[in-house]
């Protein structure tokens, strides 16, 4: 019998790590649809200079975020607060942060800064893995996960930046996003910080609750992506003297609407899997996220879609804002897929969707130019979907004991009157650590020329100039100049070179 | 799309021996299409010359079959969206051309690997890729300061057509607004036609009358949409010889000008509105200004002719009575 349960409590544990495999593989593979998004939605003569910056910001993440990435953030998960716990009558007194689904981790992961007792800083454990035997494959499964939520956040801004970021710039801004800015944060949030003990501390709710990263990923990314939008300046003709906007047309909207539908597929690894198991009552925090995000995404598409067929100045169902659209429902109930119900998940993406359209022409009246719309649909959507939670969470008992708080998560909407000041306070730290940080960070690098390409660069494309090859190439070189193709979507060569009549 | 040779019977065939005619089944559908393009023959020091502008794009070949290739090239890259542009804009100094498209009531620049220029006035679109080509250096910026001339496309012959005259109003004080808009006749001749205010303004022929009914009607629309404050403000300028013959039979003649040590003005009257005609010899052009009364209207010209070099001062600008000349019948 003894073995039987031994047996059963080890498929348990393989099942759950096999789960959080599959789902960080599909979350890897957004990286292809954050690429051809990003890609699609800026100009053919930059298409090299875009697909590299989301292919190398994996690999320079990945490195970043294995040297101290993973140690900022969960070096001090397994920390726990057993007194605390106990004093504060609570049936689970040795509550860890460590994701028990995933097997013992033992001592490893223990260290951390910390003020006190429970105001978490930084993780101080795990640089490079060390620390971790081989066997440990809940950690290792751990990492990958993470790792790839981080690659996501330092893809976001990259679409902020583009068409004018020097190769250089995006390179420091990849090792930042990876080594300080994501991890620190979400060591706050997921590791043990302080964010997440505030219902212990402060007594607020549950503490920050946000189940697979809507604050900790995408406000993140969304706000360094603003930081870099305002530090860099538009690109050349973007608004005109009078404050107007002219359009710069993505030159590719298949490939932006291709990438828009891998990256929803790759969302059903980023909200299911994050409830980093699938055993017991997990296997319903899966399902629930699935059906939130599916539906979600769509009410997102839809409502900003209608948006501005019917109300906007636009009169058309414009592709790239229905693309954001379902990106931004997408990004909103990242936060709050797991503790809402599917009509509250249709409510949060219809909002998202309407927000990232007000959130985009806000932006245009602000002249701050954002190639794909990075920050209305990861930044805004981010801080709607944090606080969502703190409004439709419905205290679902598969959440009792989150954070180590033994009620289940509940918003305002369900009587929790306390879980919205926490998630508040979440917004506003990440808003200010990672805005500020990094907008000071990026003022230095343009004051040593490493951020903004140079004019002449810019006009002609990064292709060449940054990565010496164009991205494509045309077999009718004869006609370079004069061979714009058909159609509004794609910029039209206009300039040619006659001695015309007055 | 199909090209083909006609020769042309007419009696000019010795300067246009052929017609191309073009059809291009992917326009859309409010373009008038089959098109004819004229052919001319030049010969210059033992050389025979056949030359064609299409869309502002002059071509040259030794035979009218050589220029035929050469079009069926230039047409597909001129087409955007199925259209071809309306009009083309045209740097004073390099020479160099930008073509504007027409999609419902917008119109529309676009510039290889650069941004998209679109507004219902066509003045706009002007302003905001001349700023646009200044900051990339691609039109000389000032003192030289290059400008884009405009030039509607014929949509027959897709050759460019002058705009018989522009609606202007300068700016008057630092948050003002300026106002630009060329006019140009209807395809069909009958009338003349602009974009202000978001919308087409359009005034039949009238004997010359039209190009006040023009104006007061768009003067109407922009005090509308708060961007004229006094009809006056907005002026007639560069108006084409035979329309201003046309208009000049229906105007009072006030037997008075302006006049300066370079320059006078003949004052005429039409309704209650005085009328300061500017005759600018170089382009064989006439400028008109508006005003209520002779100091209103003595102040508006001397205002602009201060600004462009003509006048010293404002007051260098006199009123003076002169001897009633007949008003010339229309040719």
């Amino acid at each position: 019998m003894d073995q039987l349960q031994t047996d059963v409590a080890s498929l348990t544990i393989s099942a759950n790590i096999l789960w959080v495999l599959i789902a960080g593989f599909l979350v890897f593979f957004m990286q292809a649809g954050f690429a051809l998004v990003e890609t699609g939605f800026t100009q053919a003569k930059n298409v090299a200079h875009t697909m590299m910056m989301n292919m190398m910001v994996f690999c320079i993440g990945a490195v970043g975020y294995w040297i101290c990435g993973f140690a900022f953030q969960f070096g001090a998960v397994n920390y726990t607060y057993p007194a605390t716990a106990i004093s504060a009558g609570q049936s689970s007194p040795t509550w860890a942060f460590s994701p028990v689904t995933l097997g013992a981790w033992g001592d490893s992961l223990s260290t951390g800064l910390r003020l006190g007792e429970q105001w978490g800083l930084i993780g101080l454990s795990g640089f490079f893995l060390q620390g971790v035997t081989l066997g440990a494959a809940g950690i290792f499964a751990f990492f990958i996960f993470q790792m790839v939520f981080m690659d996501t956040a330092a893809t976001i801004p990259t679409g902020s930046g583009a068409e004018r970021i020097k190769f250089v710039g995006f390179v420091l801004m990849g090792f930042w996003v990876s080594m300080f800015i994501y991890p620190i944060i979400g060591n706050w949030v997921w590791g043990g910080g302080w964010l997440a003990n505030l219902g212990r501390t402060l007594g607020l709710g549950n503490g920050a609750v946000d189940f697979a990263g809507s604050g900790v990923v995408h406000m993140t990314g969304g706000a360094v992506g603003l930081a870099i939008a305002l530090v860099l300046g538009p690109r050349l003709g973007r608004f005109n003297k009078d404050g107007t906007a002219n359009a710069i047309p993505g030159h590719n909207i298949p490939m932006g609407i291709l990438g828009t539908v891998i990256l929803f597929f790759g969302w059903f690894g980023f909200n299911p899997g994050s409830a980093l198991g699938i055993q017991g009552a997990f296997i319903d925090l899966v399902s629930l996220a699935a059906a939130n995000t599916l539906m979600a995404g769509a009410a997102g598409g839809l409502s900003a879609m209608l948006y501005m067929w019917l109300i906007s100045p636009v009169k058309k169902p414009d592709p790239a804002l229905s693309v954001n659209g379902v990106l931004a429902g997408l990004v909103a109930i990242t936060a709050p897929c797991a503790f809402v119900t599917p009509i509250s998940a249709v409510i949060i993406g219809l909002i998202a969707g309407v927000l990232v359209c007000l959130a985009t022409f806000a932006l245009e009246k602000m002249q701050i130019d954002d190639p794909v719309g990075a920050v209305p649909v990861h930044f805004v959507n981010g801080v709607w979907g944090v606080l969502a939670v703190g409004i439709f969470a419905a205290a679902n008992p598969d959440t009792a004991a989150w954070n180590g708080i033994d009620t289940a998560v509940t918003g305002l909407l369900y009587g929790g009157t306390t879980q919205i000041a926490a998630q508040f306070l979440e917004v506003i730290s990440i808003t200010a650590f990672a805005f500020g940080l990094s907008y000071a960070f990026f003022a230095v690098l343009k004051q040593m020329r490493l951020l903004r390409s140079d004019p002449e660069a810019e006009m002609a494309g990064l292709d060449l100039p940054e990565m010496g090859i164009p991205g494509y190439v045309t077999d009718l070189p004869g006609l370079a100049g004069l061979t714009p193709q058909a159609g509004l979507v794609q910029p039209a060569a206009t300039v040619l070179s006659p001695t015309a009549s007055k | 799309m199909q090209l083909a040779l006609i020769e042309n019977s007419e009696s000019d065939n010795h300067l246009i021996p052929f017609y191309l005619r073009i059809e291009v089944a992917a326009l859309s559908p409010d373009l008038q299409t089959p098109f004819f393009i004229p052919i001319r023959y030049q010969h210059f020091r033992d050389r025979s010359i056949y030359r064609v502008e299409i869309c502002g794009i002059p071509l040259e070949a030794r035979t009218a079959a050589d220029l035929v290739p050469r079009i069926e090239k230039i047409i597909p890259s001129l087409l955007r969206g199925a259209r071809l542009p309306s009009y083309i804009f045209i740097a004073r100094h390099s020479r160099r051309i930008y073509p504007v498209y027409t999609f419902g009531s917008e119109v529309i620049a676009a510039i290889t690997g650069g941004p998209l220029f679109r507004h219902i006035e066509l003045a706009k679109v002007r302003e905001y890729l001349a700023d646009y080509l200044y900051q990339t250096g691609e039109l000389w910026p000032p003192p030289t300061h290059d400008r884009l001339h405009v030039r509607g496309v014929d949509r027959l012959t897709l050759g460019l057509i002058r705009p018989v005259f522009y609606l202007k109003k300068r700016a008057q004080f630092a948050t003002d607004n300026e106002f630009w808009a060329p006019v140009f006749p209807e395809v069909d001749g009958s009338g003349l036609y602009t974009y202000a205010a978001s919308a087409k303004r359009a005034a039949p022929n009238n004997q010359g009358q039209e190009v006040l009914q023009l104006r007061s009607m768009v003067a109407q629309a922009l005090i509308a949409d708060h961007r004229l404050s006094q009809g006056d403000d907005l002026r007639t300028d560069r108006l084409m010889p035979d329309l201003w013959l046309q208009l000049r039979t229906h105007l009072i003649d006030c037997s008075a000008q302006f006049s300066s040590p370079r320059l006078e003005l003949k004052l005429y009257q039409a309704d209650q509105t005085l009328i300061a005609m500017e005759y600018r010899r170089d382009e064989d052009r006439y400028s008109l200004y508006f005003g209520r009364d002779v100091e209103d209207l003595r102040f508006r010209a001397a205002t602009d002719l201060l600004r462009r070099g003509l006048i010293p001062h404002p007051e260098a600008l006199n009123c003076q009575e002169t001897t009633v000349e007949p008003a010339p019948m229309p040719s």
